[in-house]
C-alpha cells in the first residue's frame, strides 16, 4: 500500500530540517502563540485571530528564508495595537521578547542547512547573542516603564531619541566585545 | 536575498537582516507617530539586532581550500575530506553539505557539517569522512562551502567545491587455499614440479651423481649402503593462474558491502580474493575480464604492485557489454595455466566458453558466484511481482541443468564458498592432468 503524497512529503521534509531544526521551528510557533495569548488577555480573546496566526507562525516555520517571517511579526504587532486596549506598556515586554525569539528562530531556520547536526558550540553562540538582546530590551523597557509612571512625562519623540541612543550604544559595545 | 549569493566575493545580505532592519526602523516611526511606547519597546530587539548586524558585518571573502585524504581505496574503507576556510573578520560560522552519490556514506549522516568560526586560528577547519559502501569508481562531492555573519545577517556562498573521483577496489572476499597446482612450470615458487631438481620437497634417495652437492648426501642410507646416497628432490616452480571474470551481467539488488550482494560483486569480489590469494603465493596471475562494457586483460605477472593493477582494473568492471564473437578461443591462455572461471552462470555463453576452454587442454575450473539469496528489484506492490519471481525460479531450473551438462562435458563447476572453495577440486584435477587423455587441438 502506497502512503498518501502528504504524509511522505511531511516526513521527508521533518527528516530534512533534523531534531534541532524541528526545535528551532518550534519555539517560533509557539513564541507566536504566547504573543496572541498575551494580547487576548490584555484585550479582547478571538479563537479565530489565534488560529490565524498560529498557521501564520506554521507557513513561517516552513520557509524561514522569506518573507513570511516579516508578515509574522508585523501580525503580532497590528494585533497588539489593535486588540490592547488600553494601551499596557507594562505588558509590552512580553511581546517584544516574543519578537525577539521568532525573529531569531527564523534566522536560525533559514541558516541551517538541510539535515544540519545539532552543533552546542553555535547553538550556545546564538543563544547568548539572543540573551544580550533581551537584557537590552527588558532595560529599555524599565525605562519606559519608568518614565510612563511619571506624573510628568517627556514627549515620546524624547523617549525613542533616549531610546535610539541606547540601542547604537548597546550594540556597539555588544559588537567590540563579540569580535 | 531569499536566494543564495553565487558570487564568491559578496557577503549578501539575508531575509533575517531585511526583516530586523525594516520592522525595527517601522516600528519606531510608528511609535513616534502614534505615540506608543509599547511600541517602542516591542521594536527594540529588532533594532538592536539591526544595528548589531550591520556593524559586525564581514569585509572580504573567505578562501575555501578542500583536500581529500586518499583516492585509493578498499570496498569499506573511509577516508577524509578536509575544508580548509580562512574567513575575514565577522563571520561566524561555516558550513559544509557535500553532494549525496551513489555508494558514498557520509559521516556526520547526510554529509552537513556546520561549526563555529575558529577565531584563534587564521583557518577553521571542517572535516567530513566519507566510507565507500561498493566497489567501483565514485564521486566525491562536489560540496557547498557557505558562511553567516552575526544573526546570519549576512552570507556568502554557498559556493562549490570540486569533486573527486575515488577508485574502490573490491573487497577481497576471505579465502585460502591448500591443493596443488596442477601443473606448475615457473622457474621459482611454492608449487612442487613434476619434475627432480632444485627444491625442498623430498622425491627419492638415489646414488650420488657428479655435481651434486655434499650437503644433499643421506648419511643414514650411505652408512649401511657401499656408496654415497644423496636425497633428491622436486623442483619448486611457480604457476600460472589466470582469473576470468564474467561480467556479461548483474543479477539482483545490490546494498553494497553490508547489504545483500549482487551477482557481479560476488563475482567480483571472489575475483579479486583468488588474484590476492595467488599473488600472496608467489603464483604469476593475469586477469580476464570478459563481456564487460571493456574488456580487460591484464597479462600474468607477480607481485604486489600488479595485484594492485588487477584490483584497479576489476574496480572498472561495467556489466551488460556485448560477446565478442572475435576473440580467441583460447583466449590467448598459455598452455600449462590453471585457469579459474568466476562466473553467476546465468548465460549460457561463459559456460560454453569453458567448454571450449577445456577441450583445447586447458585445466579450467569454473567457480560458481550467484550468491545463494538473490534480491531482485521488484516492487512488491507490483502485480507483476509473482511472474518476475517465477520467472527466475524457471531460470534457475535451467541453469542447474546447464551446469549439469558442462559438468558431464568434463569441466569441474564448484560453488564459491571462501576458504577452502577450491581445494577439493584442485585435487581432483591435479589427480586427472596426471592421466592420459585426449584434446582437441
Amino acid at each position: 500500500m502506497r502512503l498518501p503524497a502528504a504524509y511522505v512529503d511531511v516526513s521527508e521534509f521533518l527528516e530534512r530540517i533534523g531534531t534541532s531544526g524541528l526545535v528551532v521551528r518550534g519555539t517560533l510557533v509557539l513564541s507566536v502563540a504566547v504573543s496572541s495569548l498575551t494580547a487576548s488577555a490584555l484585550g479582547g480573546y478571538s479563537t479565530w485571530l489565534l488560529v490565524g496566526l498560529v498557521l501564520l507562525g506554521c507557513v513561517a516555520a516552513v520557509v524561514p528564508d522569506s518573507s513570511a517571517p516579516l508578515v509574522v511579526i508585523a501580525a503580532m504587532c497590528a494585533q497588539w495595537v489593535i486588540v490592547v486596549r488600553p494601551v499596557s506598556v507594562t505588558w509590552s515586554v512580553v511581546p517584544a521578547l516574543c519578537v525577539l525569539v521568532v525573529h531569531v528562530a527564523a534566522a536560525r531556520a533559514a541558516s541551517l542547512p538541510d539535515h544540519a547536526p545539532y552543533d552546542a558550540v553555535l547553538m550556545q553562540h546564538w543563544l547568548g547573542q539572543t540573551g544580550v538582546v533581551a537584557l537590552v530590551t527588558f532595560l529599555i523597557w524599565t525605562v519606559v516603564v519608568t518614565l510612563d509612571a511619571d506624573p510628568a512625562p517627556a514627549g515620546v519623540g524624547v523617549t525613542a531619541l533616549a531610546f535610539v541612543g541606547a540601542a547604537v550604544v548597546t550594540a556597539v559595545l555588544a559588537w567590540r566585545l563579540d569580535s | 536575498m531569499a536566494e543564495p549569493a553565487l558570487d564568491s566575493d559578496r557577503w549578501a545580505p539575508t531575509w533575517a537582516h531585511a526583516r530586523a532592519l525594516v520592522l525595527g526602523a517601522l516600528g519606531l516611526v510608528v511609535a513616534v507617530a502614534l505615540h506608543r511606547p509599547d511600541l517602542l519597546v516591542i521594536g527594540t530587539p529588532l533594532l538592536v539586532v539591526a544595528v548589531w548586524s550591520v556593524l559586525s558585518r564581514p569585509h572580504g571573502a573567505p578562501t575555501v581550500a578542500a583536500t581529500i585524504g586518499r583516492r585509493r581505496l578498499r570496498e569499506g574503507r573511509a577516508t577524509t575530506v578536509q575544508f580548509s576556510v580562512t574567513t575575514p573578520v565577522g563571520a561566524r560560522e561555516l558550513s559544509v553539505s557535500s553532494t549525496a552519490t551513489p555508494w558514498v556514506e557520509t559521516r556526520p549522516h547526510n554529509g552537513t557539517v556546520i561549526r563555529a568560526v575558529d577565531a584563534d586560528k587564521p583557518a577553521t577547519t571542517l572535516e567530513l569522512t566519507v566510507r565507500m559502501a561498493r566497489w567501483g569508481h565514485h564521486v566525491v562531492g562536489p560540496a557547498a562551502v557557505g558562511s553567516l555573519s552575526s544573526w546570519g545577517a549576512y552570507q556568502w556562498g554557498p559556493t562549490m567545491t570540486t569533486a573527486w573521483t575515488v577508485e574502490v577496489t573490491p573487497e577481497a572476499a576471505v579465502f585460502d587455499g591448500r591443493a596443488p597446482m596442477p601443473h606448475p612450470q615457473g622457474l621459482v615458487g611454492v608449487d612442487r614440479s613434476a619434475r627432480p631438481g632444485a627444491g625442498s620437497e623430498f622425491a627419492s634417495i638415489r646414488p650420488f651423481q657428479l655435481g651434486d652437492r655434499l650437503r644433499r648426501i643421506h648419511w643414514p642410507s650411505s652408512l649401511r649402503s657401499d656408496g654415497l646416497n644423496v636425497t633428491a628432490t622436486y623442483a619448486d616452480n611457480d604457476s600460472q593462474v589466470i582469473v576470468v571474470v564474467d561480467a556479461s551481467n548483474d543479477v539482483g539488488v545490490s546494498r553494497g558491502i553490508d547489504g545483500s550482494a549482487s551477482s557481479l560483486d560476488a563475482t567480483v569480489r571472489a575475483a579479486a580474493a583468488l588474484c590476492e590469494h595467488h599473488v600472496r603465493r608467489g603464483d604469476r596471475v593475469g586477469l580476464q575480464v570478459t563481456q564487460a562494457r571493456r574488456p580487460v586483460v591484464v597479462r600474468a605477472a607477480t607481485g604486489v604492485s600488479h595485484l594492485r593493477r588487477m584490483l584497479a582494473a576489476l574496480a572498472r568492471i561495467e556489466a551488460g557489454g556485448a560477446d565478442d564473437e572475435r576473440v580467441d578461443p583460447r583466449m590467448r591462455i598459455d598452455a600449462g595455466a590453471l585457469v579459474l572461471m568466476c562466473s553467476p552462470l546465468i548465460s549460457s555463453r561463459p559456460m560454453q566458453r569453458a567448454v571450449s576452454l577445456t577441450r583445447s587442454g586447458l585445466v579450467l575450473v569454473v567457480v560458481d558466484t550467484l550468491p545463494h539469496r538473490v534480491e531482485h528489484h521488484v516492487d512488491p506492490a507490483d502485480p507483476a511481482r509473482e511472474t518476475t519471481e517465477l520467472a527466475w525460479r524457471i531460470r534457475l531450473l535451467e541453469r542447474s541443468a546447464d551446469i549439469r551438462s558442462v559438468t558431464r562435458a568434463g569441466v569441474p563447476v564448484v560453488d564459491w564458498r571462501g576458504p577452502g572453495s577450491l581445494d577439493q577440486v584442485l585435487r581432483d584435477v591435479a589427480r586427472k592432468v596426471r592421466a592420459p587423455r585426449m584434446a582437441v587441438r
